[in-house]
């Protein structure tokens, strides 16, 4: 499948974000979005999930436009794992997990026996079996990002949009989060992911759209994109390039 | 003058009717407990016979029927309270897990596949009628709503597969042993409401403390 997003014009009701934006994702690629702050990217995505409409262009999946499908269509095809937040209510971890299940049932549903196995199956596959009955609101915020990428994982979608997945995690998750992104692609998911490292575009994505002010600024293959001349463009900072035989990393300067 | 009993009878309400024929007329007998009205109608008088087969069973069943209708209506007309709690409550559990899923801020919402705009006005209607009839039945009494719901979250978790029905058991339960205190503490009987006040605002000054600990 194929999720694409046609001369898009972003905003909200009386705010324009970005305009003429052609974004294509297809089903076992990794991409990564990049741009300084309040340059789009969050509402690129929701526009793209079909949370925000957009004001001009047309999202489309497989050719056929994204807005012509339900609710419940649309989350059997894409899922959200949003910026990590404190839960209002103490959900069981295994609950949570199991909301992503909603677009799997009708609108009386309760939780069938394979529902309770894949949300299982997630959960272990994240390596946070254990955590099943812990309240959400007790966990820790790396645990509750594992949390919602499972819940994710339940939705079985066709693609994964996820929103600065690392940004509230430690050193390790960061590695751990970046290492799920791939395995995700390798099972043939397309994830979509917003970040401000550099370094996590490099790793995980196999390609970058760079966008700043609503505006393109360049798109293509991780290794070709990230240069050095390009991130100081994007950021308007400058910054470092360290290179050895084992990679590229990127320091602010 | 003879006259020869027609097959068939109208039972209404008020009494039993039946046709009798006679060389010249028929004779329809409506008798009620008190008396026995007769209507005489002659054939002379009659330009022609249409006779119609009509199955005199569906007739009755439309009588029935309709007569059905109307008891059913007039027993939840007057016990219809009951009736609109039990409608309202039902439609409240069956969408149990959706509202868990509705908890969620509404972006998370729909992108989990709930089309929150339709579910919402729906949630709120039937909580509407299970509210309303309630007051209809108990009047108002204060300090309910505020205290319960909290107590049975606290005691059972947010999970509203749950907390429906502890919700309802709890402040069901709750006025029982209120309205008993109310009829027994005094010579004469306590309004309810200042019972329920005496409990429910230290428990929702407590919780407004509680609530702004975890928010700050």
């Amino acid at each position: 499948m194929i999720l694409e997003g046609h001369e898009l014009t972003i905003g909200y009701q009386d705010r324009v974000v970005g305009t003429g934006l052609d974004v294509k994702l297809e089903n076992g690629e990794v991409l990564a979005l990049l741009g300084p702050n309040g340059g789009g990217k969050t509402t690129l995505l929701k526009t793209l999930l079909g949370l925000l409409s957009p004001k001009a262009g047309e999202v489309r999946l497989d050719g056929t436009a994204l807005s012509s499908r339900t609710v419940r269509e649309r989350a059997r095809l894409i899922a959200y794992v949003p910026q990590t937040h404190v839960a209002t209510f103490a959900f069981s971890v295994e609950a949570v997990v199991l909301m992503g299940r909603t677009a799997h049932g009708d609108l009386f549903a309760r939780p069938t026996s394979k529902d309770r196995m894949i949300a299982a199956a997630m959960l272990d596959r994240l390596g946070i079996a254990p955590l099943a009955q812990r309240p959400y609101t007790m966990i820790s915020g790396g645990e509750r990002q594992l949390v919602l990428l499972a819940r994710a994982l339940a939705q079985e979608p066709q693609f994964i949009v996820l929103d600065e997945p690392t940004a509230s995690l430690d050193f390790g998750n960061q590695g751990k989060v970046m290492r799920e992104i791939r395995a995700l692609a390798g099972s043939g998911l397309g994830v979509l992911f917003t970040t401000h490292d550099p370094n996590h575009a490099l790793r995980a994505a196999d390609r970058a759209y760079l966008l700043r002010d609503g505006e393109r600024l360049a798109e293509g293959p991780v290794k070709q994109i990230l240069t050095r001349e390009r991130l100081e463009a994007l950021y308007g900072a400058s910054v470092q390039m360290i290179a050895d035989e084992t990679g590229t990393a990127f320091i602010p300067g | 003058m003879t006259y020869r009993r027609l097959p068939g009878k109208r039972r209404t309400l008020s009494g039993n009717s039946t046709l009798w024929i006679a060389s010249d007329h028929l004779l329809l007998v409506k008798s009620t407990r008190v008396a026995e009205q007769y209507k005489r109608f002659y054939f002379r008088d009659i330009q022609a016979f249409v006779i119609r087969e009509k199955t005199f069973s569906f007739n009755r069943n439309m009588v029935d029927a309709v007569l059905w209708l109307v008891l059913v209506g007039l027993f939840l007309y007057l016990n219809r309270a009951p009736f609109a709690f039990a409608a309202g409550a039902a439609v409240l559990v069956a969408l149990r897990f959706r509202m868990n899923v509705m908890s969620l801020p509404e972006e998370e919402a729909r992108a989990l596949g709930v089309a929150t705009g339709p579910l919402r006005i729906a949630i709120v209607a039937a909580a509407t009628l299970v509210t309303s009839a309630s007051v209809a039945t108990a009047g108002i009494i204060g300090w309910v709503g505020l205290v319960v719901p909290h107590l049975a979250r606290s005691l059972v978790g947010p999970d509203f597969a749950r907390l429906l029905p502890a919700a309802a058991i709890l402040g069901g339960g709750y006025l029982l042993v209120i309205d008993t205190l109310a009829r027994t503490m005094a010579q004469v009987e306590i309004p309810l409401g200042i019972l329920t006040a005496v409990i429910g605002t230290p428990f929702f000054i407590w919780l407004l403390a509680s609530v702004q600990k975890n928010w700050s």
